[in-house]
């Protein structure tokens, strides 16, 4: 299986990571270079979370700027960068939700932010509203797999925890959105 | 790690969820937005970058804080202290002003009956507070019986300083140190003693005197920078409280002379 093989000694890119990681903590360009490789990636995975470009884009530097933050205290357990990166991702996120919640809470600023039900709905948005519908830990597996890609192995190394646990978190995250979806009229199938 | 352009690849067309989720390409940022950011990245300053611990203001603030905590604090035990200073003090064995009087002034210790008289301190409360025995064999050099104002204005430097300056202590040292009668009445008569018990008016009781006999306070609060600070010059350092300047030196002070 390839979840096995993902497992299995350090690749070439887990190396290469390394190297740049030691030489990020000392030199800015070296992180430089961390960023030329996981931009794209990080920002096609927050950006299939919100939907939005401008939204995606603050939430990405954001990211950006707490990895290079938090960089003098990463520690290398085997598990390659971009799981990290993807950790962070997911919390930036996760916070931009929790703070739209709250904005939602205050009536006069959710007055300018109220969602127009004119807007435009399509499937992806309905869909994506039914993903925000979800636990924090439903979307978070069902983006790293669907957004981002990943197989249950290496998501088992974003989520630091074995493999067998995320293939269930996966199939039940994923019930969950089928339930939610195919509960709502506006989802053309 | 894959690179995420195969949004829902591991799922497959069965799988409706892959078909509501994946099935994008990948959303790449725009080339200003890419280059923007590195620029910024690179150009945070390591402290800015990394928001680790505690910054400069918020420590100031905390020893602030800290600061004022521990002012308000003393201030509040202070506070708590004050009323009850006098009391604590007078049982207490201060050997402050008593001692230190009865250290340089030649006393004559009242004996039992004398010198207790409604004004003074009495001489049992004398007694517990400093013996003053040890101070009249370490100036006179002689027995520690009794000893006369004459035996002390005889003992000390026969300057008119240094007879004002025993004048002066012996009143500053409670008011016994002027012989009395027997019934210790006559003190108040006295021309000195008045004159050295009057400015002590508002100096902070002393701590060898009970809080309860306010007559005795003052007379006992003021002796102790006199005696222990001054050198044996011509001025007794009146502290401005009305120290009057006293008369000439007579060899012996008005009590003594009884």
């Amino acid at each position: 299986m390839d979840d096995e093989a993902s497992e299995a000694a350090p690749s070439a890119d887990h190396r290469e990571d390394a190297l740049l990681l030691e030489a990020a903590r000392r030199d800015r360009q070296a992180f430089g270079l961390l960023y030329d490789r996981y931009v794209d990636q990080i920002y096609h995975y927050v950006h299939r979370r919100v939907g939005e470009t401008a939204v995606a884009e603050d939430l990405t530097a954001e990211v950006w700027e707490r990895a290079l933050g938090a960089i003098e205290r990463y520690e290398d357990r085997g598990a390659p960068f971009s799981a990290w990166l993807y950790r962070i991702a997911g919390n930036v996120v996760a916070n931009h939700y929790r703070q739209q919640r709250l904005r939602r809470l205050l009536p006069l600023i959710s007055q300018g932010n109220a969602h127009d039900p004119r807007a435009e709905v399509d499937d992806r948005s309905v869909v994506r509203q039914a993903l925000r519908a979800l636990s924090a830990s439903d979307q978070e597996v069902l983006s790293l797999h669907y957004y981002a890609g990943l197989t249950p192995a290496e998501m088992a190394r974003v989520l630091e925890c074995a493999p067998s646990v995320v293939h269930k978190r996966l199939q039940r995250a994923r019930e969950r959105l089928r339930a939610r979806i195919e509960g709502d009229s506006r989802v053309g199938r | 790690m894959s690179d995420g352009s195969r949004g829902g690849r591991a799922t497959g067309p069965d799988d409706p969820v892959a078909q509501w989720l994946g099935g994008g390409e990948l959303v790449r940022p725009s080339a200003a937005f890419r280059s923007q950011l590195r620029t910024r990245l690179l150009a945070l300053p390591p402290a800015a970058a990394a928001p680790v611990g505690p910054t400069a203001a918020q420590v100031a603030i905390a020893v602030a804080v800290v600061a004022g905590l521990g002012t308000l604090a003393a201030i509040t035990w202070t506070g708590s202290r004050q009323p009850t200073e006098g009391r604590v003090a007078a049982t207490a064995p201060a050997a402050t002003a008593p001692a230190a009087a009865a250290r340089d002034v030649p006393v004559e210790r009242a004996g039992p009956g004398q010198g207790v008289g409604p004004v003074r301190a009495p001489a049992d409360n004398r007694e517990a507070v400093a013996p003053p025995t040890p101070a009249v064999a370490r100036s006179t050099a002689g027995p520690p019986a009794p000893v006369t104002p004459a035996a002390v204005a005889s003992s000390l430097p026969a300057t008119a300083a240094a007879a004002s300056m025993a004048a002066d202590q012996s009143g500053a040292a409670g008011g016994e140190s002027a012989p009395r009668p027997p019934g210790g009445g006559r003190a108040r008569e006295q021309t000195p003693q008045p004159s050295a018990t009057e400015p002590a008016q508002g100096v902070p009781p002393s701590p060898a005197l009970p809080a309860d006999e306010p007559s005795a306070l003052p007379p006992a609060a003021t002796p102790t920078p006199v005696a222990d600070g001054l050198p044996a010059g011509p001025t007794p350092a009146p502290t401005g409280q009305g120290w009057p300047t006293l008369p000439p030196p007579s060899p012996t002070p008005d009590g003594g002379a009884e």
